[in-house]
């Protein structure tokens, strides 16, 4: 009810005005004048409420008059995050630490309890901006940026559809569409039990069998005569959401009422790893001291949740940590801040707090000992002994790259894998692949008749290097070679008897040499 | 003064004169000039002795310790010993210093500690001596004390093995009763270091040897202190310092804002403050 109210509120603008005061902008040339309220003022630009609406004028071209005018000289950046606790706990305050000290400013961050800091950025002579961190959930964290309480969302999902339509409806803009959304980081939903427990590989539909309180004894899943004691985080958690929609909704379930609730993940996961006959369901960077468990197909493909698979969302529960920005203009702290989340510097902060970060790594064609075993075993009419030779000799002698394209419909990208063209393109752009060539490579899964799958699996191929290429603006592509192909359904990484792993399979990889 | 003279004025006079020369540290003692008793019937007229304005008088004169004046004439303390000031650190397993600091003419002394970012304070001892363990918190580092009077002393620490320990640091500006607290599983035993007196800046050490058949395990950290009269209503102000095998160190500030004085008796917990120790498979 009181997300609801705020929501209202922000639609109406109440919340808008953080410091409500008249201020007349002239132009240097005393041509025109806007008589407003101002709304805010990043450092560089005005953002004034006028009879005409809200109008961002740059700073640079006007004198301000009027009570409301900011101090110039003293100008500090404030910019608020909240949302997701898995981002705002260890990931950002690390994140935040090492862009200061990239910049040469140092921090001190002001702890005001658990879920609420702020960091103090100063540079030899004063304060230059204050970054306010709340730790709350994903659906909070989209509510104060609706409201204007907040600058920068964190979110383990994306917007759902009354958040989008009501952000549109409080003039914050459409939160689907431009780059609004970044991925910062991977994580992956997974299961866990405690290191004595000797179940460690359940299938998709076991797990959500067990939290939709379908399935409540070990010995239902090959364990022991035992009790399942099944614990979830919050259900107002980002995580118990994606869970509920992309594990239990295609099921047709919901998570059990009867299953126990953890007020944070780190009580979760250490009930869990004290507990022979628990399970919880957590994140991979909050494992804590318990043990993991894989995902097991029926066709005897076991996707573990690794930092490789997540990476190349060979795993089928990734969860990007996103975060989403406002449509209008942010300081230039903040700004400076949202373009270091994406270099090589915040890389290395990201996997030290224990999450995966989207570098591009490569692995070489023997690592593929595993699909290419399963893949000859299933050679036949569909797929072809001379289908799989092309494969070899077409692959043998390159690197597959992590960044993998994977989709939601038809050649739709989903939010990781836009984040993957942009990283793609920036590499591309500075040369990483100079002298080189990049294969695109369709695959596809195996429903339906081979022919139409390898089409579909080249054009989605041929898709995202067009992709790569409109992105790519500055690179140089007479010192790069880029070319695409499709294997169709010849070389699968998790059973197509699931919708989850024909997701999975459905995907463009890129391969280096 | 002439052996006749001495004959002359009496054999006590003469002793004292004879054991101030021959005392090797009395050249800066102004000489004792005694009062001399005019009433010598026997003797012939002296004129230049008998004339008693030729000697100062000093009433109320007390003599000097020898152990006063060795004190204060020859750089020695009160136990006789040298005042040099000294800073040792020996090695000592574990990635630890036994640090020693000696300084026999500042007894009871404030001294401040810096090491690796961290500062603590301590104090010497009525001989002026100090000692104490220091787990390293930087395979090479400077630490330096610094006397109350402006004494500073300096040594170089290398500790080469400290690649196998995962260690937190958390200095405390202020004496508030903040702890750095930690829950570790069982098979990841911790050792915990305090340093510095409790009236002043103090420095916590978790300290956690990562053997080599080590599982993955997570530590995870925070702060807690007894909410009461004397720290109610103040910031607490820390820096916190983490090393980590095969990582660079990570060092922070913080600022805890004061806890309201309505909450005396109270517990004062912050679970999200510091980074978890998480140990990652050799």
């Amino acid at each position: 009810m009181k997300k609801f109210a705020r929501l209202v509120c922000g639609a109406l603008l109440c919340a808008a005005p953080v410091m409500a005061q008249d201020v007349a902008l002239t132009s240097r040339d005393g041509t025109f004048r806007i008589d407003g309220t101002l709304l805010s003022y990043d450092g560089e630009f005005y953002r004034v409420d006028t009879i005409y609406g809200p109008l961002t004028l740059d700073g640079e071209g006007v004198d301000c008059d009027g009570p409301g005018c900011p101090d110039l000289a003293s100008f500090v950046a404030e910019v608020r995050f909240s949302g997701t606790r898995r981002m705002a706990d260890v990931l950002l305050p690390a994140l935040i630490q090492a862009f200061a000290e990239r910049n040469r400013l140092t921090v001190l961050r002001e702890v005001e309890d658990d879920t609420h800091s702020t960091f103090v950025l100063r540079d030899t002579d004063r304060v230059r901006a204050r970054f306010t961190l709340r730790a709350t959930t994903t659906a909070e964290g989209f509510a104060d940026l609706i409201a204007e309480e907040a600058d920068i969302a964190l979110a383990l999902r994306e917007p759902r559809s009354a958040e989008v339509a009501m952000a549109q409806e409080a003039g914050s803009g459409d939160l689907v569409r431009g780059r609004r959304a970044r991925v910062i980081a991977l994580d992956g939903i997974v299961a866990i039990v405690a290191v004595d427990q000797p179940i460690k590989s359940l299938s998709m539909d076991q797990i959500s069998g067990i939290f939709s309180g379908q399935i409540t004894e070990w010995s239902a899943v090959g364990g022991a005569e035992a009790a399942i004691l099944a614990q979830t985080p919050q259900p107002d958690t980002g995580l118990y959401e994606v869970f509920q929609s992309r594990v239990l909704a295609p099921r047709g379930t919901t998570i059990s009422p009867d299953i126990q609730t953890q007020s944070n993940l780190e009580e979760l996961v250490d009930t869990v790893a004290d507990d022979s006959f628990a399970i919880g369901l957590t994140t991979l960077s909050e494992i804590g001291n318990a043990d993991p468990v894989r995902i097991s197909g029926t066709c005897g493909f076991e996707q573990t949740p690794s930092i490789a698979a997540l990476r190349s969302e060979d795993y089928p529960l990734v969860m990007p940590l996103m975060m989403f920005t406002p449509a209008r203009r942010l300081p230039l702290y903040a700004r400076q801040f949202l373009e270091f989340t994406s270099s090589p510097a915040a890389d290395l902060v990201i996997r030290r707090s224990g999450f995966v970060d989207q570098s591009i790594t490569t692995s070489d064609f023997g690592a593929q000992g595993d699909r290419l075993a399963h893949a000859i075993s299933r050679a036949g009419p569909e797929v072809p002994l001379s289908e799989l030779q092309r494969l070899v000799d077409g692959l043998r002698s390159r690197d597959r790259l992590s960044t993998t394209f994977r989709f939601e419909v038809g050649t739709k990208l989903d939010v990781q894998s836009s984040e993957n063209i942009m990283r793609l393109a920036r590499a591309l752009e500075t040369g990483t692949f100079d002298g080189r060539s990049l294969l695109f490579v369709g695959f596809s899964d195996s429903e339906g008749p081979a022919g139409p799958n390898m089409r579909l699996a080249r054009s989605r191929a041929e898709k995202v290097q067009e992709l790569v290429r409109d992105a790519a603006k500055i690179a140089d592509f007479s010192q790069v070679e880029m070319t695409s192909d499709a294997f169709g359904e010849a070389l699968p990484i998790a059973c197509d008897d699931t919708d989850w792993g024909r997701a999975i399979n459905r995907r463009v990889e890129v391969w280096v040499n | 003064m002439s052996k006749s003279l001495c004959t002359l004025l009496g054999a006590g006079l003469c002793m004292f004169a004879a054991v101030t020369k021959a005392d090797t540290v009395a050249l800066a003692v102004p000489a004792p000039v005694p009062t001399i008793k005019a009433d010598l019937p026997h003797l012939p007229a002296m004129p230049v002795l008998m004339q008693q304005s030729r000697y100062r008088t000093i009433p109320n004169w007390t003599p000097t310790s020898v152990a006063d004046r060795t004190k204060a004439q020859a750089d020695i303390s009160a136990f006789g010993v040298p005042c040099a000031v000294d800073l040792r650190a020996e090695p000592m397993p574990d990635a630890v210093f036994s640090i020693t600091v000696n300084a026999p003419c500042k007894p009871d002394q404030n001294i401040a500690i810096q090491y690796a970012g961290l500062t603590f304070d301590t104090a010497t001892g009525v001989t002026g001596r100090t000692t104490f363990n220091l787990p390293a918190m930087a395979s090479k580092g400077t630490l330096v004390s610094v006397f109350s009077d402006g004494t500073s002393l300096s040594t170089q620490l290398e500790a080469p093995d400290l690649s196998e320990y995962a260690r937190v640091a958390v200095a405390w500006a202020d004496a508030l009763d903040m702890r750095l607290t930690a829950n570790a599983p069982h098979h990841t035993p911790v050792s915990f270091y305090d340093l510095g007196e409790e009236t002043g800046r103090t420095v916590q050490i978790l300290s956690h040897h990562q053997s080599p058949d080590i599982n993955r395990a997570v530590i995870r950290l925070g702060v807690a202190a007894p909410i009461t009269a004397q720290n109610c209503g103040q910031e607490r102000y820390a820096k916190v310092r983490h090393l980590q095998p095969n990582m660079p160190p990570i060092s922070y500030d913080l600022m805890l804002a004061p806890t309201s004085c309505d909450r005396i008796g109270g517990n004062l917990e912050l679970k999200n403050v510091l980074q978890d120790l998480k140990l990652a498979a050799n």
